[in-house]
């Protein structure tokens, strides 16, 4: 037997949800603007969610990278020289050290993925031309990591007689590039100078840590060390507690005033993007609304013809429902796939990094269904309200 | 007892502030294997009947007993499975769902009860071959002749199997041929046994009709 002449005749059982597949298979042009226009707010938020993601991802590292969060310092209360907030006296210092073997210990945390820098440094009270001077070993490259704000004139010293004079400290012995210096018998030369960072590094002569341990007799001691932890998905305390245990001689603190701020800017970015997200939401609700009500009100016959027939209000409502569910169901499948498409062209836009990967969740196709269902659902209660009010026998004259 | 007693049965339409009376203070009984035409100009108050014997409509009072029961006295959803159970429709303008073939409309009543696949099939062939429309079951119903969707109306109202066969100007859309086609198939099923009121202008309804019940302005004439 032939359907339509072309078909072939299958023989099927005849239930409620046979009606509602029959009618969106039929209707297309209904069908596919429901769906596209379910599809529209589905792909809008969940692109915004994933977006919104990556770019927090981002905005945490690039935040986490910039500036140290957590303050390596020897267990002393007679330090009193400030250097990062936290006093390094002149007396002590020189006794209070941390060993450097000792420090990399903590390359071995759980959360050793979170660590993104470790700056260490050797502080030395020492004298240029009989004016004191605090010399700081560094590892040049390390620190310019953890110190994003460094505007360096000049080079960048690369050789161990090469030095970076902070801004003070060039102007109090009036210093320019190429000039030498001599401590404690050893010259170096000006390699470059920082821009004014308004810091006690302003006042500090940066030498190489390696140098600078070896001129003292200080060999794998440091004084302090810096560490920029990437906190996006940990919590700072875990990994201040982690290094705590492993480096039972130092004292691990948080600088929380930095982790807050940087917790501050990404809250705006995740509430911003929360609040377009909420406001996609009940713009696409109350267009959605007016689509399904328009589209119930032109079945007002069909309903009036179901009552005929007998169907009582939970047939009606599982008509209806099915119809309006098959549809966010097929609108979230697609839109799950396309926002990971549409955030991947939008992602290097923002980033300014074409290099971004999106990393899939599934969480995403989860609440890509959740959303698509719950605004569909929410659109149809006042049309099915509706429907069931109609007194059929006026449903049926409506033609 | 009559099969079906329509007691000073009265229905009130308000049109802004006027009030109109559809029908009014009707008292009618009709037995179990009567074929009943219900005539009178337009406007007199036999569709009006018609939709309250069907439960489709409220009375603003009286009440109408099929088969000892109370149809106002029941839920919404009571009506709704009285009329699955006891009444079928057959309306002037068909009233088929377009995006369904034959055999969907068909089988529409039946999407809602327990009939499994084997016991559908076997109820549709039946109607299909009764109303002659046994080789358009996978047409949609718009491919269709007036008269053939009029006889997917029929076979949809009887695939339940009704006691009670509502038609509402059934013929009126139809030319003489087929309408005399149509009230055949109407005849032979009073024949077997169901009930069947028909709402008509057609004098030539009437005449194929064992008993004619006759509305002026809203009240039964004879």
């Amino acid at each position: 037997m032939l359907r339509n002449g072309r078909e072939e005749f299958k023989w099927f059982n005849m239930r409620l949800y046979n009606i509602s597949f029959q009618s969106l298979k039929r209707k297309k042009t209904k069908t596919a603007l429901l769906i596209f226009s379910l599809f529209l707010s589905v792909v809008s938020v969940i692109t915004l969610l994933i977006v919104s993601t990556e770019v927090e991802k981002n905005i945490s590292h690039n935040l986490d990278e910039f500036g140290a969060n957590i303050l390596i310092t020897p267990k002393s209360n007679e330090l009193n020289y400030s250097y990062g907030g936290i006093n390094l006296g002149q007396v002590t210092y020189e006794t209070n050290s941390i060993s450097e073997d000792e420090l990399y210990e903590i390359q071995k945390i759980k959360n050793k993925k979170n660590i993104s820098v470790i700056a260490p440094k050797l502080l030395i009270l020492s004298s240029i031309a009989d004016k004191d001077v605090v010399l700081a070993g560094i590892n040049f490259e390390q620190e310019i990591r953890v110190k994003k704000w460094w505007k360096v004139i000049g080079s960048q010293p690369s050789k161990e007689n090469e030095a970076l004079a902070g801004f003070h400290l060039k102007n109090k012995f009036n210093l320019n590039i190429n000039d030498t210096v001599t401590i404690e018998n050893s010259k170096f030369i000006i390699a470059g100078f920082l821009k004014e960072t308004g810091s006690q590094d302003d006042q500090t002569l940066f030498l190489s840590l390696q140098k600078v341990q070896a001129m003292f007799n200080k060999e794998k001691q440091i004084s302090l060390a810096e560490i920029a932890a990437l906190c996006y998905d940990c919590p700072i305390e875990e990994i201040v507690s982690q290094t705590s245990q492993k480096l039972p001689n130092a004292k691990v603190t948080a600088l929380k005033q930095t982790i807050e701020s940087k917790m501050t800017a990404v809250q705006f970015f995740k509430d911003f993007s929360y609040g377009v997200s909420a406001i996609i939401i009940i713009i696409s609700v109350l267009m959605l609304f007016s689509s399904l009500n328009a589209s119930l009100n032109e079945r007002i016959k069909e309903i009036g013809i179901y009552r005929a027939i007998g169907f009582n209000n939970i047939h009606i409502i599982k008509l209806v429902v099915l119809e309006v569910f098959i549809s966010s169901l097929f609108a979230a499948v697609l839109a799950s796939i396309s926002s990971y498409w549409l955030a991947d062209l939008i992602l290097p836009i923002l980033t300014e990094n074409s290099n971004t990967i999106i990393s899939f969740n599934w969480l995403n196709p989860i609440w890509a269904i959740l959303i698509a269902v719950s605004m569909a659902m929410l659109s149809s209660m006042y049309p099915i309200y509706k429907a069931l009010k109609l007194n059929p026998s006026i449903a049926l004259r409506s033609l | 007892m009559s099969f079906i007693e329509i007691n000073n049965l009265s229905k009130t339409y308000y049109s802004g502030e006027q009030k109109i009376s559809a029908i009014s203070d009707v008292n009618i009984t009709i037995d179990r294997n009567d074929f009943v035409s219900v005539t009178g100009a337009s406007g007199s108050g036999k569709s009006t009947l018609l939709s309250l014997l069907g439960g489709l409509n409220i009375p603003s009072s009286g009440n109408i007993i099929i088969d000892g029961i109370n149809v106002f006295s029941l839920s919404s959803n009571q009506i709704a499975k009285l009329r699955r159970e006891y009444i079928g429709f057959v309306f002037q303008s068909f009233y088929l769902i377009n995006y369904l073939t034959v055999e969907e409309n068909i089988l529409l009543p039946l999407s809602i009860t327990d009939y499994n696949s084997s016991q559908q099939k076997f109820k549709l062939d039946k109607i299909l071959e009764r109303v002659g429309l046994s080789d358009k079951k996978g047409r949609l119903v718009d491919e269709l002749s007036g008269g053939e969707q009029q006889r997917v109306a029929i076979a949809r109202a009887i695939i339940n199997d009704p006691v009670i066969i509502l038609a509402d100007e059934p013929t009126g859309n139809l030319d003489s041929s087929t309408g005399n086609q149509i009230l055949d198939l109407f005849e032979e099923l009073n024949k077997d046994g169901k009930l069947v009121i028909v709402v008509t202008h057609d004098d030539n309804v009437k005449k194929r009709t064992s008993n004619v019940i006759v509305f002026r302005d809203g009240r039964v004439e004879q």
